[in-house]
């Protein structure tokens, strides 16, 4: 290939490249849920939806402006962050909390409508026809009368418990019915480290609920006779009468408490080689100079 | 004199041996623990390079638990990127934790089969394997027998929305007991990208431009989408304004007079963005698009074309 078909293929490609190039610089929107959906409200249900602004590259400070077009439900229907809010530079993901409150008069059936998002840079505009972008929210929502029991367990854990505190049992429980639920009763029975031997079992009711279309986290205290070290847990969570969740976690008691000694022994038993050679040298040349000493001792009184 | 020697002497005579076995006794309580920390560095190294040799008698399978995805909290990615989220949960090997030969994590989406690095797929199934678990910080070694698992998978934008898990499976010189966390939601995102502007070039008064004037629109969401437009007038620089109605816009390259008119109520274009499934090649349309310069308008004219996503029907 000659240097002059070298060279127009270089040219080839870098106008390919500059025309390519004049549609790498996108501007990205969007909304995620991409919609408020519920099917579960009542006559005055109370409901709250957080939906994230997102943008992939958010260079700039952001407006938005948020306009709700659902009809005779409009009035059910709140922008926590207000109607026009701006979108912090270098926030991914912005929460706008929907809130939805069902008038207790509400006829029973089904509601739809839409929330329109419209963004548009704080900075002045550039010049030409500037691309703005927007999305629309789904509003899918129905009131019903029939009671709606729906809770799920999302996550259940036991942080490090410091010795003779209490173990805390934490359970996150997420209710997307229409009433006020959650577990009722948890049962764990507590092993050793290789779940070999069993060390107790204890049982706590629940009374604690977690309110309609919430996601909460529940606290269960219970008491701790453990030492330090890892225990395994047997955990039934009960939904009334039945086992919602039959799992079982490790979990750590940590300590001693402050204040409580140590013993020096089971340290030096931890110690580098490096340490225990330096003292065995310490002692051997004590040795060799007691030895030494003695042995001119002698040698002075056989004089 | 000389009996003094002789007691001297005796007496040396009488505490040498006792001197020297209590050297020896000293020796010998100093270099047990070096002795023992060597033999445990030893087991634990042998054990490790044994452990793919023969099964190791009195070997205890390790066991996963507590596994969680993102806490337990419902997943929100982040349009045309990918997002951290984190898998943790527990293993436990009797052995200790040094036995542990790897830990597979997949996170999937709830149906999908994601056993290993093969199935790995950027719209349903991540999957990662720790191969030295023993280098895990949470792994100290002699008597600690647990493995914490927090590790971060970068979810891209176009993950399938819907329920999803971790399963965490260990593995020492046998196969371990896996376990799955409780389903969390992935959010449906609804998102798209537009090339930042749309350049008409120099038009003169009562002419229409000419040549293809475009935006592209890329799907960067996790669903089906399609957009409406929607704009305001062109404030031109020196005098007056352009309509909106003067612009026109179409799916397909056209001249001015054929296509749609713009208008500042938003207008569904139809385009049906599917959602992205190519790990290389995102979901793109272009829209194309054409002004009218009517007379006594003059300079530089600019404006806003707003694009809204929805959900496609």
């Amino acid at each position: 290939m000659n240097l002059k078909a070298k060279a127009l293929i270089f040219l080839f490609a870098a106008l390919i490249f500059f025309i390519f190039q004049k549609d790498i610089a996108l501007a990205g929107f969007g909304i995620s849920p991409a919609s408020v959906t519920n099917k579960n409200l009542v006559p005055g249900s109370f409901y709250e939806e957080d939906i994230f602004l997102v943008q992939g590259s958010p260079d700039a400070d952001l407006n938005a402006v948020v306009t709700i077009d659902a009809g005779k439900i409009n009035s059910w229907i709140k922008i926590e962050n207000g109607n026009s809010f701006v979108i912090p530079k270098g926030v991914q993901q912005f929460p706008m909390k929907v809130v939805v409150s069902v008038p207790l008069d509400a006829e029973l059936g089904k509601y739809n409508g839409a929330i329109n998002v419209n963004t548009s840079p704080t900075a002045s505009q550039k010049s030409g026809v500037s691309v703005v972008l927007g999305a629309n929210i789904a509003i899918n929502l129905e009131v019903t009368s029939v009671q709606i029991s729906d809770f799920s367990i999302q996550n259940f854990q036991i942080p490090d418990v410091v010795k003779e505190s209490p173990i805390k049992f934490i359970i996150k429980v997420k209710n997307d019915g229409n009433i006020d639920n959650g577990p009722t009763k948890v049962s764990l029975t507590f092993f050793d480290q290789h779940h070999s031997k069993q060390l107790g079992q204890q049982e706590k009711s629940i009374t604690e609920k977690v309110k309609s279309f919430q996601t909460k986290d529940i606290s269960v205290e219970l008491s701790n006779n453990l030492d330090a070290g890892s225990y395994w847990a047997d955990v039934k969570i009960y939904a009334g009468d039945k086992v919602a969740v039959d799992s079982k976690i490790v979990f750590a008691v940590i300590g001693p408490p402050a204040g409580q000694k140590v013993s020096i022994f089971s340290d030096f038993f931890k110690m580098s080689v490096w340490v225990y050679l330096l003292i065995i040298l310490v002692v051997l040349i004590l040795s060799a100079v007691v030895v030494l000493i003695l042995h001119r001792n002698k040698k002075q009184i056989f004089k | 004199m000389e009996e003094q020697a002789d007691n001297a002497i005796e007496k040396s005579k009488e505490s040498l041996p006792i001197l020297i076995s209590f050297l020896i006794l000293a020796i010998f309580v100093l270099v047990l623990p070096i002795l023992v920390n060597e033999y445990a560095k030893f087991y634990k190294n042998s054990s490790a390079a044994l452990s793919t040799a023969s099964v190791v008698v009195g070997n205890v399978s390790p066991v996963a638990s507590g596994s969680a995805l993102n806490g337990g909290n419902a997943i929100t990615l982040t349009e045309n990127t990918t997002t951290s989220i984190a898998a943790t949960g527990t293993v436990t090997d009797d052995n200790g934790c040094l036995d542990l030969v790897s830990v597979g994590v997949a996170v999937y989406k709830d149906g999908t089969t994601c056993e290993d690095a093969g199935d790995a797929d950027n719209n349903n199934c991540y999957y990662w394997t720790d191969s030295a678990p023993d280098e895990n910080a949470s792994c100290t070694g002699g008597s600690d027998t647990t493995y914490a698992l927090n590790y971060s998978f970068n979810i891209q934008y176009y993950a399938d929305p819907g329920t999803w898990k971790v399963t965490v499976t260990p593995a020492d010189s046998g196969a371990g007991t896996p376990t799955t966390s409780s389903g969390v939601t992935l959010n449906d995102l609804q998102a798209l990208a537009v090339s930042e502007t749309i350049t008409y070039g120099s038009v003169s008064n009562g002419a229409s431009s000419t040549g293809d004037h475009t935006a592209t629109v890329t799907n960067t969401g996790n669903t089906a989408i399609d957009f409406k437009v929607s704009g305001a007038d062109l404030a031109c620089s020196v005098v007056g304004s352009i309509p909106k109605s003067s612009e026109q816009y179409s799916l397909a390259s056209f001249s001015y007079g054929d296509g749609t008119v713009l208008s500042a109520t938003p207008t569904d274009v139809n385009a049906d963005l599917a959602a992205r499934t190519s790990e290389s090649v995102p979901v793109t349309d272009t829209t194309y698009w054409q002004v009218n310069v009517p007379n006594g308008v003059s300079g530089t004219c600019s404006g806003a074309v707003t694009f809204t996503a929805e959900a496609a029907l």
